[in-house]
């Protein structure tokens, strides 16, 4: 085989490195056999190297082949969507490099391996996969440099530089395209991520549900507030609207259940000026979306329904960034149509006895419905009822009743629940509104985090003439989780993220711990803003910012002027002659003087040794002998003799030389040239 | 002690019987402090054999002259082991190699065998006869004197062996002025040969050789050799570079040239001063290149920068 | 890539996208740098015979600067050597490439190509070295030496003409040299005498263009040739006569190559422009 198409060794070991690193970030999300094919390819290469097995015949390739497209079958059930596409791209990764042998072999598994890292960021982008990512395409390009080093049979870790180097002079140009290239929409639909687990809020609610969502530290979203952070109290970040009771299962009325003259919202008056925010939602596969009472978005996907929800038409896949006006104020729905209320009163026809007997029994014991909200809160707070995130599991039927009366301890969706049920019971429309409540503010940044623990059930209750209220029972239970968050409520109990006691979040009471990560949570916050949210009308506003607007001439002036801002620095740092032998600073002195000399036409001869010049030069400017012979003396005292015939350091020595090179200036005086002319 | 004083007097010395040659008795005084061997090649009637037998006597050494011919055989030099019927044993008796200085003279003269027993006793210092070997004087230093290789019934000494010598000379013809004293000296009927003085002693020959030891070649020094060595191996003109052990042929006589003129460094004259005799038999000429070994030496001299750029 | 980032308008996927186009550019540079600072520098040529394929020595040297990787060098007739300048600061390879004509053979301009570091590129540049091989006639044997130019009786001591032993004289020949002929004894009314040497070789041999009368130019120099490359490999004393130029017999590798060298050049420049 020709040495030119051979895999040099050292691009071998490169390319192995780059097979682990690429699959690492991915490892979590593949069956584990994949990862085992890995372990298997890269003995399966260590042996062949070594000369022990030999590479893969052609059926046992069309065997692997189809093997692992029957296992990613068989794991994923489909062979279509992101999940598995990705998955078969890597065990063809692996299989690849078992009958790696060729350089165009390595071409076509570097250049998978490329695309590989872009994959990853369809999954998540990360800070720290970002990095991560970035030490990939780095390894990848690696590898591709010492695929070209034919004959480099050692490992040569050098090769990282030239690629490192690479791609930092890339970067600059990368930024401007980036910035500056124009976002299209999705040119066809694409494979998504169909198997990937939805988080936050799901679309019903049955007991225990919030309790057990609380139990994690992930980040459900990100809020930045244009203004004054309002306080937490006020901090009800709606998402679901549950309307419907259904075998003590709480769900939302779903698209068609809802005739069509009601499905668009109703107007609502807004006075006063808004307050403005904008979200960074992690992905979640759902489609939902938060915001304070009475929410509206101008962002794009972003829509709005009947029960004033915020809701985006497809799954959120990706970190999705919106902003919001929100009057908190505003009453929404101030007058009800018949079928609203209808819809908002149904219970079903059974069950549930005793409380609706309750309800009915308080509601007559006052006036208005008002009065009566009060009167079941009151109640929640003088009985003995415990706020717990250990509620117990409730089973059967008839779950509110043992609630209510018989265990007594539950959290935010047993009270909400319990409460909307029995507004229900005495005719009064309410509903169950699920979300956040609360978040913590960082105070680097100013923005609040709202992590999933800060997830909450309330209600919402229509009162004649203010349209929907918002009426939380936990809060009568226990303030301290409305005023400080659940941390505070679950003190006593010690079950605040029971299940995560690594959690940095356990560690707020350290504050150098909380210091970073809420530092970190800062970048996060700046990374997804700026990185992630960059999207048409971003792109919009900066042009617009910069140069007034985008055309294909300002296209191409800026893509011009950046690579030629670019790419001449890196020339000229390429193509600098640089010094072939490092001039120590005496050889740079003497070649200072040797300089003014050869102005005078006292050329140095590459032979001709200090002293011989030195003696040449006296006999044509004797003027300047006294220097000469001293300029002379002081460099062969520094450049060969060890110690400086005149004391002190070298340090001193070379300071008195280069002293007395810069003093002596000659200059060819009438009569000196008379004096060589007429010799 | 003045070091320079005695070498001063010593080369007088040595002056005194070979007229104006004072560079060619620096260097080959050089040659002996740096404890190398000296071949002297010119043609007949130069004063090689004089100037050897000058050094020898200067530096009080015990000496013997071989004259060598085509019938010399290699124990003739080495000597040999006689059976003696009075022990009934065998004795050895000592060649004439077993001295401290040896002359050899018109060494082309005689055979490859016998030249190749003489380079190798040079080379390790020992002789090896009938399996016994048995240890050179110390010190032990060769003259040799050599007709140039164009004279016929000659075996040149080949490029290796040529190596084993640390200098080359060539004498040349006296200046016209030295020659008009040469011519007088005869006329006025002086005694032309009055025998040389011993002017260094051994205990100063090993003070020379510690002075030597001592003497600093710096950084800039060691470049600029390097450079020349990388030159005669680089550039076309030169079919043979200098060697490694060529190259450190180059740098002790530099150092010893330094220390006979009472410096502690090594300066690039010095390494200039002693180049010619050092290199000009170690280099050879490429196919294509008109000139000889000391036409590349004035090469190298010329083209190779004393300062690193 | 860019259908995936658009498609998933995914940003991070735009950006690596971008960052792989840029560094193709980026790389455009460092392709070029690849072959910059590097000097050619052409050693010397192997003669050879026509016909035969001759050996060239190039050096390549490096800048201190950077290493240099995956060097491909070569004539566009000749064999291709691949060189990596890393530890050493020069490197020297040898092509081999057929020669056709007897005289001075100028192999052309010489293509350096590489592709380093990324592949994707290819920078390429040629160079007019100066360097000559010179192309010996190609050899043609022939049975016998049509009439060697020496008149040997025994074949035991040889007459060549030789700074040897005096052996004796002989009457004068033509083509003996005038240097040899013994004037004195001419001057004493003994006739043209050559004086004849004695050389430590067997036999010695004048190689004369004459002797091949009735062939062509480059025939006559290839029978020349061989004859030469056959005395010399036995180890016989050969001389070389031709129009205008005389080579006294010797022997030896460089007596050879001056012997072949006269063929090869016999009626052509020494050396071409």
């Amino acid at each position: 085989m020709n040495i030119q198409q051979q895999v040099p060794r050292n691009a071998l070991v490169w390319i192995i490195i780059c097979l682990f690193a690429l699959v690492a970030p991915h490892a979590a999300r593949l069956p584990v056999w994949v990862l085992a094919v890995y372990v298997i390819a890269f003995i399966w290469r260590l042996q062949v190297h070594r000369g022990r097995w030999s590479f893969p015949g052609r059926w046992v390739k069309v065997a692997m082949t189809f093997s692992a497209s029957l296992g990613i079958y068989l794991s994923y059930g489909t062979l279509i969507g992101l999940e598995p596409t990705v998955a078969l791209l890597l065990t063809a990764f692996a299989l690849k490099l078992i009958e790696l042998s060729q350089r165009k072999d390595a071409y076509v598994l570097l250049f998978l391996g490329y695309f590989i890292c872009v994959t990853e960021f369809l999954f998540s982008q990360d800070i720290l996969i970002t990095l991560l990512s970035v030490v990939n395409v780095t390894l990848v390009t690696t590898a591709l440099v010492a695929l070209h080093q034919p004959g480099e049979h050692q490992f040569n870790r050098g090769t990282i530089k030239l690629a490192s180097t690479m791609l930092l002079q890339a970067v600059p140009l990368m930024l401007v395209v980036f910035f500056v290239f124009p976002r299209f929409g999705p040119l066809w639909t694409v494979p998504i991520k169909s198997h990937t687990a939805k988080t936050g809020m799901s679309d019903h609610m049955k007991p225990g549900d919030v309790a057990s969502l609380s139990q994690s530290g992930d980040v459900a979203f990100r809020v930045k507030f244009e203004g004054e952070i309002p306080p937490k109290s006020e901090l009800y970040w709606r998402g679901l609207v549950f309307s419907r009771l259904r075998q003590d299962i709480w769900s939302g009325l779903g698209f068609y259940e809802v005739p069509l003259s009601e499905q668009r919202p109703s107007k609502v008056s807004t006075s006063g000026s808004p307050l403005s925010y904008s979200i960074i939602m992690e992905p979640t596969q759902q489609n939902w979306l938060y915001g304070l009472h009475y929410a509206r978005s101008n962002s794009p996907g972003v829509m709005q329904s009947s029960d004033f929800r915020l809701f985006s038409p497809g799954p959120l896949e990706a970190e999705n960034m919106y902003s919001v006006n929100s009057w908190l104020n505003a009453s929404a729905d101030e007058s009800l149509s018949d079928w609203r209320r209808k819809a908002e009163t149904k219970l079903p026809p059974l069950g549930n006895l005793k409380t609706r007997e309750l309800a009915r029994e308080l509601r007559s014991g006052v006036s208005s419905d008002e009065e009566f909200v009060d009167a079941i809160l009151a109640r929640f707070n003088i009985e003995p009822y415990v706020y717990t995130l250990r509620p117990g599991a409730l089973a059967g039927d008839n779950q509110i009743d043992q609630f209510l009366f018989q265990s007594q301890r539950g959290f935010c969706e047993h009270f909400a629940s319990a409460f909307v049920f029995m507004m229900r019971s005495a005719g009064v429309p309410a509903r169950v509104v699920a979300g956040y409540q609360g978040g913590e503010i960082n105070p680097v940044n100013n923005t609040v985090i709202v992590h999933q623990f800060d997830a909450h059930a309330w209600a919402e209750v229509w009162i004649e003439g203010k349209g929907w209220v918002r009426v939380d029972p936990t809060g009568a239970v226990s303030p301290d989780r409305i005023e400080w968050g659940l941390e505070e409520a679950m003190q006593a109990e010690g079950s605040f993220l029971a299940a995560a006691p690594l959690s940095a979040l356990r560690f707020r009471s350290v504050p150098l711990l909380n210091m970073l990560r809420l530092r970190y949570d800062a970048l996060t916050y700046r990374w997804q803003s700026w990185v992630v949210g960059f999207d048409r009308e971003r792109q919009f506003d900066l042009l617009q910012r910069f140069f007034g607007g985008i055309s294909a001439q300002i296209f191409a002036t800026i893509l011009l002027g950046s690579w030629v801002l670019v790419l001449v620095p890196v020339a000229i740092s390429l193509f600098r002659k640089k010094d072939t032998h490092p001039v120590s600073r005496w050889d740079k002195q003497y070649l200072i003087f040797c300089g003014r000399m050869a102005k005078l036409g006292l050329v140095r001869a590459p032979g001709e040794t200090p002293g011989q010049f030195a003696q040449r030069a006296v006999a044509e400017l004797p003027v300047y002998a006294k220097e000469l012979e001293q300029i002379t003396r002081q460099y062969n005292a520094i450049a060969y003799a060890k110690v400086d015939g005149s004391g002190g350091s070298m340090g001193e020595a070379l300071g008195r030389f280069t002293r007395t090179v810069t003093r002596f200036k000659p200059a060819r005086r009438r009569g000196v040239i008379d004096e060589t002319v007429s010799s | 002690m003045q070091l320079q004083g005695v070498i001063d007097s010593a080369v007088e010395e040595v002056g005194g019987i070979l007229l104006g040659k004072e560079p060619q008795i620096r260097l080959a005084l050089c040659c002996l402090f740096a404890r190398g061997h000296l071949l002297i090649e010119d043609l007949p009637g130069m004063g090689k054999t004089t100037l050897s037998h000058a050094l020898a006597a200067v530096l009080g050494l015990s000496w013997k002259r071989v004259q060598f011919t085509s019938d010399l055989l290699p124990a003739d030099i080495l000597g040999v082991s006689v059976y003696d019927a009075k022990d009934a044993s065998f004795s050895f008796h000592p060649g004439p190699i077993f001295t401290q200085l040896l002359l050899a003279d018109e060494i082309n003269r005689t055979t490859p065998r016998t030249q190749s027993a003489l380079l190798e006793a040079m080379a390790e210092g020992q002789v090896t006869v009938e399996g016994e070997t048995r240890s050179l004087p110390a010190p032990f230093f060769v003259i040799a004197t050599q007709n140039p290789v164009s004279q016929s019934g000659t075996y040149p000494l080949p490029e290796s062996q040529l190596d084993r010598f640390l200098m080359r000379l060539e004498l040349g013809y006296p200046h016209p002025r030295a020659e008009r004293q040469m011519f007088e000296r005869r006329h006025s009927g002086a005694l032309a040969i009055n025998n040389p003085q011993q002017r260094i002693t051994l205990e100063q020959l090993e003070i020379i050789r510690v002075a030597v030891s001592k003497v600093h070649a710096s950084e800039n020094l060691l470049d600029y050799l390097q450079r020349l060595v990388a030159f005669t191996r680089q550039s076309p003109e030169f079919e043979v570079g200098l060697s490694p052990r060529g190259a450190l042929a180059l740098l002790d006589c530099a150092k010893t040239w330094a220390a006979m003129h009472n410096r502690t460094h090594v300066v690039p004259e010095d390494v200039q001063m002693v180049l010619p005799a050092v290199a000009s038999h170690r280099l050879v000429p490429s196919g294509d290149y008109a000139g000889d070994g000391n036409a590349l030496v004035d090469l190298l001299q010329r083209k190779v920068d004393v300062i690193g750029s | 890539m860019l259908m995936v980032a658009i498609n998933f308008e995914n940003n991070l996927s735009y950006a690596l996208t971008f960052l792989l186009a840029t560094l193709f550019l980026v790389a455009t540079l460092h392709t070029y740098a690849n072959l910059s600072g590097l000097t050619i520098r052409a050693l010397r040529a192997q003669p050879a015979f026509a016909g035969q394929q001759s050996e060239f020595h190039i050096m390549v040297e490096r800048s201190k600067q950077r290493d240099h990787y995956g060097l491909h060098i070569k004539w566009p007739q000749s064999s291709e050597s691949l060189a990596n300048l890393t530890e050493d600061d020069r490197v020297n390879i040898q092509l081999h490439m057929a020669v056709t004509n007897r005289g001075w053979f100028n192999p052309g301009r010489l293509l350096i190509e590489s592709t380093y570091p990324l592949g994707l590129l290819r920078t390429w540049t040629w160079i007019d070295l100066d360097l000559h091989a010179l192309v010996y006639p190609r050899p043609l044997a022939s049975a016998e030496l049509p009439g060697l130019a020496t008149d040997t009786p025994d074949g035991a001591a040889a007459m060549v003409a030789g700074n040897d032993d005096f052996f004796g004289f002989r009457n004068y020949q033509k083509g003996d040299s005038l240097r040899q002929v013994h004037w004195k004894g001419l001057a004493k009314g003994q006739g043209m005498q050559t004086k004849q040497y004695t050389a430590y070789a067997d036999r010695s041999v004048w190689l004369d263009w004459d002797l091949f009368a009735g062939l062509g130019t480059e025939q006559r120099l290839s029978q020349l040739c061989y004859w030469v490359l056959e005395f010399d490999s036995h180890k016989e004393e050969y001389g070389l006569r031709l129009p205008g130029l005389v080579i006294e017999p010797a022997l030896g590798e460089k007596h050879r190559d001056r012997v072949l060298k006269a063929l090869a050049l016999f009626g052509k420049e020494d050396r071409p422009l």
